[in-house]
């Protein structure tokens, strides 16, 4: 465990070290700010004509009106930042020689791909802390319903480990931080695509095979405040598959070099 | 310290190393030779376990490096062909992040750090960002972090590559230091000087196979059973050249010119001895009587079949 948080800690700190890190965090809350600004805005205008209508009155609330879209933004923005930032997590190593490093120290290929993940998953996660500038500003002038907004985040923390495990498993396939950026992506986005497919799926038992396994929907769960543990068991599930890709590709080098 | 038996190695059709088989004692400095592509880093990648070999077993410290990998690697200082650096690290944080997934006691990390960077003239940049140095001082944290886990067994391959000659007689001095602190070290070059300079015992490798294992005396023995003498006289007169061809058990006689010749008698110390007497008793005045023993480079080049203009010196 003590080889897991030095390589941890190397990973954490050079990614604070890295200048694509604060520059693709700035473009990520830039962004943010923009879409916040015009949600909020949506929601005063919202508002204003609610007040005429009384029957909307239930839902039209903060957390509904602009947290969730808020919430979903971050998740957007995730899929294509946590790829940028973990293109190089593997692929800079094979690239730089560093791996061989890593592969002659007494470590086994599990150290170091927990390693790496719990010190890139940290450094991602500082992100998602540093959004809830957001709720915290707002809930100076406002009431925020807290609950909701607990797991909505909580919902964000998981999605970004399985980014992040998804990220390092392309790193890890390719020398190329530009490829493994371009697969994880992809990934990512085919999370995001299946959410959309349980739509389109015929039977019923299509249906909800799709909706268990996207992550859009177990994310949606989250955000509307619903804590279920198939969700958690879910996400996790997918934490550990990458990491175990990660570890398998990693174990590989000693046969394929 | 080192076994190695039947270890092959293939990618795909090409044979990279075909059935080695050697051994490391304790404290010894052993050079591993050959030219470009011989398979000496395939050699050493297996040794150090970073990679699997097709067949054959290694044993480093009596541990197997495939069924014990952690406890080989434990013992092993290795310095790849190309340093594994992070660019974006200081040479200090560096070598105590090393040491650190090296498993050095945390008590003892800053003393080894200490240790390798003053053994590799590195102390005054210590606070420097890799990624800025030339690659002379690159080369040398590589070797750094080789040593910074004070490892029983140093395997470095091609370790003064890129350094100048100060440099180099300084890791030169590193490696023969080590082997008074009973360090073993396997070093692996294509620098025929280096291994002359450092080296107890040499093994010859070329195409993946051992052509030649023993001391560079040895080595000079099995290549030769003629012994090549060196004269100088101050007066030759036209017979001279006729008088030593006269004598048995001398092969063959040249002249340089100036007076000198080059002999090549048997490898027995009375016909030597009998080639000094009548050099003397022909009055033709000695001045120089050597035996020039082959240099490694002569071995090199008979054992890999190689032309001069291709071996590195």
């Amino acid at each position: 465990m003590k080889s897991v948080w030095v390589i941890a800690k190397k990973e954490f700190r050079s990614f604070l070290s890295s200048p694509g890190f604060y520059v693709l965090a700035g473009v990520f809350l830039l962004i943010l700010s923009f879409s916040y600004i015009s949600m909020f805005q949506a929601f005063a205008n919202a508002v204003q004509k609610g007040n005429f209508n009384p029957f909307n009155a239930p839902e039209m609330n903060l957390h509904n009106g602009v947290f969730m879209g808020f919430i979903h933004w971050i998740n957007l923005l995730f899929i294509f930042v946590v790829p940028a930032l973990m293109g190089r997590v593997f692929a800079d190593e094979k690239r730089m020689r560093s791996f061989d490093l890593l592969m002659t120290s007494p470590l086994t290929s599990t150290q170091i791909v927990l390693g790496k993940f719990i010190g890139a998953v940290l450094a991602i996660w500082l992100m998602v802390l540093i959004s809830s500038i957001y709720p915290i500003s707002a809930s100076l002038f406002a009431e925020l319903q807290w609950g909701k907004l607990f797991t909505g985040y909580m919902g964000l923390f998981f999605v970004a480990a399985i980014y992040t495990a998804a990220g390092m498993f392309c790193s890890s396939i390719t020398e190329s931080v530009v490829l493994a950026t371009i697969f994880g992506v992809i990934l990512n986005l085919g999370f995001w695509i299946v959410a959309w497919m349980s739509v389109h799926a015929e039977s019923e038992l299509a249906m909800t095979i799709v909706e268990h396994i996207s992550v859009g929907q177990h994310m949606e769960l989250f955000n509307k405040g619903l804590l279920e543990s198939a969700s958690v068991v879910f996400c996790l599930s997918l934490i550990a598959f990458f990491c175990f890709l990660s570890e398998r590709i990693v174990e590989s080098a000693r046969w394929r070099s | 310290m080192i076994e190695v038996q039947g270890l092959t190695k293939s990618y795909g059709n090409n044979l990279a190393i075909n059935k080695l088989n050697f051994s490391v004692k304790k404290g010894e400095v052993v050079g591993f030779l050959g030219p470009n592509g011989a398979g000496k880093s395939t050699t050493m990648k297996i040794v150090t376990g970073f990679m699997a070999p097709t067949s054959g077993s290694v044993e480093v410290a009596g541990f197997d490096v495939f069924e014990k990998p952690i406890e080989v690697k434990k013992r092993i200082g290795y310095l790849p062909e190309t340093p594994p650096l992070y660019m974006d690290m200081r040479i200090r944080k560096y070598l105590e992040y090393v040491a650190e997934i090296k498993m050095v006691d945390r008590a003892s990390i800053q003393k080894n750090v200490a240790y390798a960077l003053e053994k590799t003239d590195l102390s005054d940049v210590q606070n420097r960002l890799i990624g800025n140095l030339s690659k002379g001082f690159k080369q040398r944290v590589g070797i750094a972090q080789a040593l910074v886990s004070d490892p029983e067994i140093l395997i470095l391959d091609e370790p003064t590559v890129g350094l100048d000659p100060n440099q180099v007689l300084e890791i030169r001095d590193l490696i023969t230091g080590l082997k008074e602190t009973h360090h073993t070290v396997l070093l692996s070059t294509h620098i025929l000087s280096e291994v002359q300079a450092t080296c107890e015992r040499i093994i010859i490798i070329n195409k993946g196979e051992i052509v030649a294992e023993d001391t560079l005396e040895g080595l000079n023995q099995k290549m030769s059973g003629t012994r090549q003498m060196k004269i100088r006289v101050r007066r030759p007169d036209g017979s001279f050249e006729g008088k030593i061809k006269g004598i048995s058990g001398v092969k063959e006689v040249s002249s340089v010119g100036m007076g000198e010749f080059a002999i090549e008698i048997d490898r027995n110390d009375d016909v030597q001895e009998e080639l000094a007497q009548m050099i003397i008793q022909s009055g033709a005045g000695l001045m120089e009587f050597r035996s020039d023993t082959k240099s490694l480079e002569d071995i090199f080049i008979q054992l890999t079949g190689k032309s001069q203009s291709e071996v590195n010196i």
